[in-house]
């Protein structure tokens, strides 16, 4: 049965968590940590059940990441950015791979390129790089451009000034 | 993905006597047909060594002069000349299967006149190029001086192949 | 030296037979793109696949943060050749969510009309592997022909074939040129004739049903759980279409029909491509009819110093082979803060390869690939 997007939001207010509300048909939804699984199986259990993607942002002016995880409804038609905030320091989450398998390949991408531990998942091995010993490149504190100038002799603009 | 259309009827490369190779050991000339990611950059080097002499080499596209639009990323080479001998390169991003064409025809001229023969180079120069392969591929210092904080699973293991 | 990759070499044994390892790809013939699958076989089974992606992995995320959000512009075709508008017109539209700007009405029909133009060349790119794959290489040459007409018109509005760069934020680059309609209207009455062409050479070629009958097969259930989307999830009965369920451009004024299938096989998901062609054409066909006058552009000043507000959005297309999302984060400056990109072909490409590989003969891999419409570019970004 389809839900409208206030009761998806009252629904999740009532759970005890912040929801905000972003355009039509996306919401976006902050849980704790602690929290991450009984969240995203409440939501699959309430039809959410395609999971979009799984990515991270690095706020390193607060010294956390925040994980999201893009869930649709097929059935409610409605857009949910599921967010998790860690500690930059002990980046550590659950995994979910027993919820969506393709989860399995999005986990070893965002561990990849941001060194987030998934626990519980037996194969975080690097799916792109090969021979990487920097750190994960999509932190905000590796500098590509830095790094190609001086790996890869890269001048800029082309070598034209 | 301009090759398609190059190869097929309307551009139709094969009245030129050009025609798609399915193995190494049968090919004349290699095309890199843009950007060179590591990962890559193994594949071809291995390609390259696979051909039988005399053998030519066309780098297509801007990104393998001095990285195109790709300059700055930490995953791809800048210039594929460093790496192995490269005879022609065709500029653009991405070049129309006309500019292939040209490039292909003025190569067949250029070893008419005995002017293209970067593949004796390689075997000259052999330590240089070696030198310049190993640095990017079997780097084993961060180049940014900075160590990953945790312990990344298998980084540095050496792929198997 | 360690032994050359097109050497195949063993690594074990099984019931007396000799385990194998083969490098399906980057540079196997029958692979589409520089992407790979190590398959251990025995015989021409399969019994075990090893994905191999990352060849064309070239940072876009990273790179995205350093550039102003036009310059990104000319990276986000990038990630999907094959269908680059989604790409643009995905980007474009997260930033406009979070401007909260609306572009003009004669934009929206314009981005409508070169999705949809991608969407066509996108299926005849797909088509042509898929046949190609199976040995019919007759077809494959009209339909590279075929998708020159469409690139020609592209080249004719935006200046390039492959790569547009034509949506900007809060519209599209330039109004239709004069005579550019009536020759879509030309090039629409050649690809429709060339349907039944088509029928006759691929769809009712006994090759054709012979080899793609049963391989492959995605239930409805396991598509939607598992992020299977596009013609590959409507192959399999599920009746979504993110151009009906969220819609984004002018979709929301035209009829877009879902066409679904039950098969949920190869066989099916290649009649999918066909029967959403002739579908697209049509949807160019309303939107050309339905095109109001005005501006196709709103004025956001200098474009070069766009600063987007605080907030973030996520903003998907339909694209020819299913969802592409962009997840866009700013913070209020010059550049990105982040951008994350769905591609389509993860799921099918990496997830569906060890579930439906192993047991298959390896004469089957790129016919699988071409109609699971993997495309390697936006599983690597």
């Amino acid at each position: 049965m389809k839900m409208q997007k206030s009761d998806v939001i009252k629904q999740l207010v009532d759970r005890g968590n912040k929801v905000y509300d972003l355009y039509e048909n996306q919401i976006a939804l902050e849980v704790k940590k602690d929290n991450l699984l009984n969240d995203l199986v409440f939501l699959r259990s309430i039809g959410f059940e395609h999971l979009s993607f799984i990515t991270a942002v690095d706020f390193i002016d607060e010294g956390e990441f925040e994980v999201v995880y893009h869930v649709w409804s097929y059935t409610h038609k409605i857009h949910i950015l599921v967010k998790v905030r860690i500690d930059r320091k002990e980046p550590i989450l659950p995994t979910v791979n027993n919820l969506w398998e393709q989860a399995q390949f999005y986990e070893q991408e965002v561990h990849e390129f941001f060194g987030i531990k998934f626990e519980g998942n037996n194969d975080l091995s690097p799916l792109f790089l090969e021979n990487w010993v920097d750190i994960p490149p999509l932190r905000k504190d590796f500098d590509t451009r830095e790094f190609s100038i001086r790996l890869y002799d890269a001048e800029v603009d082309g070598g034209d000034i | 993905m301009e090759l398609p259309p190059a190869m097929t009827s309307r551009w139709d490369v094969e009245r030129f006597g050009i025609g798609p190779m399915a193995t190494p050991r049968q090919a004349d000339v290699l095309l890199v047909t843009g950007y060179v990611s590591l990962k890559t950059l193994k594949r071809i080097i291995r390609t390259y060594e696979q051909m039988p002499e005399p053998k030519w080499v066309l780098a297509f596209g801007s990104c393998t002069v001095n990285g195109g639009i790709y300059w700055d990323s930490y995953n791809t080479i800048t210039n594929l000349a460093e790496y192995i001998p490269v005879d022609i390169t065709v500029s653009g991003c991405m070049p129309r299967p006309e500019a292939v064409m040209d490039a292909l025809q003025t190569l067949m001229k250029m070893i008419q006149s005995g002017e293209a023969g970067a593949y004796k180079k390689y075997k000259e120069n052999y330590e240089y190029y070696k030198a310049n392969q190993d640095r990017v591929l079997k780097k084993t210092v961060p180049i940014l001086g900075q160590t990953p904080e945790m312990d990344l699973e298998g980084k540095n293991e050496d792929a198997k192949e | 030296m360690d032994a050359p990759s097109y050497m195949l070499s063993k690594i074990a044994e099984k019931d007396n037979l000799s385990v194998y390892e083969l490098f399906f790809g980057p540079n196997h013939p029958g692979m589409h793109g520089n992407f790979g699958y190590v398959l251990e076989m025995i015989g021409t089974e399969i019994v075990k696949v090893r994905p191999n992606a990352g060849h064309l992995h070239r940072g876009f995320e990273k790179l995205m943060e350093q550039k102003l959000w036009v310059q990104n512009l000319a990276l986000v075709p990038r990630i999907c050749v094959v269908d680059p508008d989604p790409n643009e017109v995905a980007y474009c539209t997260a930033i406009e969510k979070i401007m909260g700007v609306e572009i003009p009405d004669r934009a929206k029909f314009i981005r409508t009309i070169t999705l949809e133009m991608s969407r066509l060349t996108s299926f005849l790119m797909g088509m042509g592997a898929l046949v190609a794959a199976l040995g019919l290489y007759t077809p494959m040459y009209i339909m590279m022909a075929d998708r020159d007409l469409l690139l020609d018109l592209f080249e004719w509005l935006t200046g390039a074939r492959i790569y547009h760069i034509f949506n900007i934020p809060g519209g599209v680059r330039n109004d239709l040129p004069d005579g550019w309609v009536e020759r879509l209207n030309e090039v629409l009455d050649i690809l429709e004739k060339r349907l039944l062409e088509y029928d006759k050479l691929v769809f009712e070629n006994p090759i054709i049903h012979k080899r793609l009958k049963g391989m492959g097969y995605v239930s409805k259930e396991d598509a939607m759980k598992d992020g299977i989307t596009g013609p590959n999830l409507r192959a399999s009965g599920g009746a979504f279409d993110v151009r009906v369920d969220d819609p984004y451009a002018a979709y929301p004024y035209l009829d877009v029909k879902v066409i679904t299938q039950d098969g949920g096989d190869a066989l099916t998901r290649a009649v999918q491509v066909r029967l959403e062609f002739e579908e697209t054409i049509k949807l160019i066909r309303q939107a050309l009819k339905e095109m109001p006058e005005g501006d196709v552009r709103l004025n956001l000043g200098n474009l070069s110093m766009l600063k987007v507000p605080k907030g973030e959005a996520y903003a998907k297309v339909e694209s020819s082979k299913g969802e592409f999302g962009y997840y866009v984060v700013s913070d209020g400056g010059l550049k990105p803060y982040r951008v994350g990109v769905r591609g389509p072909s993860l799921p099918a490409g990496l997830l569906y390869a060890q579930k439906h590989l192993p047991k298959m003969k390896i004469d089957d891999v790129a016919a699988w690939m071409a109609s699971l419409a993997i495309c390697p570019p936006d599983i690597d970004k």
